[in-house]
């Protein structure tokens, strides 16, 4: 954040540190080199030509091509991966069940592309703020070795959204940290990877406001909550985002 | 819905409207609308040159602490409308029934998603 006009608070940083630290490391389905090299592709994405014809046109799926992605991490990705990040990244209101259930054909399941899915949002969010802030984007983290974890919420159930999703009600231990009485959706929609759901807190704790006061509406920070909402509700209308 | 919510907390009504159509539209009763939006936009639309503008323009008006938070909020939310449009959750129960006027005045039945919300059961 050295190159930002404005001095960073503490939390800040921190926040945007642990995440790319966590990022680095095995995931629940992804390796630690599979997790840098899916932000790379989501970075990747900004400047995809292809993603901008398929944006273009009448479906995304009535046009074929390649994705740019960064040398750098060819090879390490399935293609199927790098295709739904992308349109996740640039064309997210069009992402369908049937796109996610096909991901199957490639050995993938529903829960790859939920943590795929939580890495890309994540490394978004740093990245807008940090061009917003005027500072430079992270460096990618060194990818730590070791096997993903592979543990899949045994009470995760589909039928809700595209994905599986833990139950409205206060989660069974081991994920009894994600909620308490009554998850919300947007809590809910990663669920399927914990850990997708928990680096979603870390941030929106530094660079919203924290969950314990989401919804408390006297709550907000050195600018007020009005104009927070104003800035949520704009970022939203332009993303054609319904929710 | 979460912007009437916070202005309700302060004794104020507030229009809309800005939120679709644009930063010329907000309603000044948000206190620096008008820079905030166009920053927003910014971050997601504009250039270098538009950004660095409209950064400026918020540290001006709302001092560099709230800047900050500012650029905190838009990378947030670049993220949560992402989450919700790729895995196609709809809206809780109680945020369906609290936006039936405000969906319909703005037009957001239209979009993609809407289909995944049930209709408001009141």
């Amino acid at each position: 954040m050295a190159h930002c006009p404005v001095p960073v608070r503490d939390d800040f940083s921190a926040a945007h540190a642990l995440f790319l630290t966590r990022l680095s490391m095995p995931g629940t389905w992804w390796t630690g080199a599979e997790r840098v090299a899916i932000a790379a592709a989501t970075r990747s994405a900004r400047a995809c030509v292809f993603c901008e014809e398929r944006k273009a046109a009448l479906s995304p799926y009535a046009v074929s091509g390649t994705h740019t992605i960064d040398p750098q991490f060819a090879g390490i990705l399935p293609t199927a991966i790098i295709d739904i990040i992308h349109l996740a990244t640039t064309d997210a209101t069009r992402m369908t069940q049937a796109a996610i259930e096909k991901l199957a054909d490639e050995g993938l399941s529903d829960a790859h592309y939920v943590e795929a899915l939580g890495i890309t949002a994540a490394i978004r969010s740093v990245d807008q703020a940090c061009r917003g802030l005027g500072a430079p984007l992270h460096q990618l983290p060194t990818p730590i070795e070791g096997e993903p974890s592979r543990v899949r919420p045994a009470d995760a159930a589909p039928g809700e959204a595209f994905i599986p999703m833990l139950p409205a009600d206060y989660p069974a231990a081991p994920n009894d940290d994600l909620w308490d009485e009554l998850g919300a959706f947007g809590l809910r929609a990663m669920s399927l990877v914990p850990d997708a759901v928990r680096d979603l807190l870390l941030l929106s704790a530094a660079q919203y406001v924290g969950i314990d006061v989401a919804f408390d509406m006297s709550k907000g920070r050195t600018l007020g909550r009005e104009q927070m909402e104003l800035l949520a509700g704009r970022v939203s209308a332009i993303n054609d985002c319904f929710y | 819905m979460m912007l009437s919510l916070s202005m309700q907390e302060k004794g104020k009504e507030v229009d809309l409207t800005g939120l679709v159509s644009g930063a010329e539209d907000v309603d000044d009763r948000v206190p620096h609308g008008k820079a905030l939006a166009r920053f927003a936009e910014a971050v997601l639309q504009g250039s270098d040159s538009e950004l660095s503008e409209a950064r400026l323009a918020v540290i001006e008006a709302v001092g560099g602490e709230a800047f900050v938070d500012a650029a905190g909020v838009v990378g947030n939310f670049e993220r949560m409308v992402r989450v919700a449009d790729a895995t196609g959750i709809p809206l809780d129960a109680a945020s369906t029934e609290m936006t039936v006027d405000i969906r319909e005045k703005l037009g957001l039945n239209d979009y993609a998603m809407a289909s995944r919300t049930p209709p408001a059961k009141g």
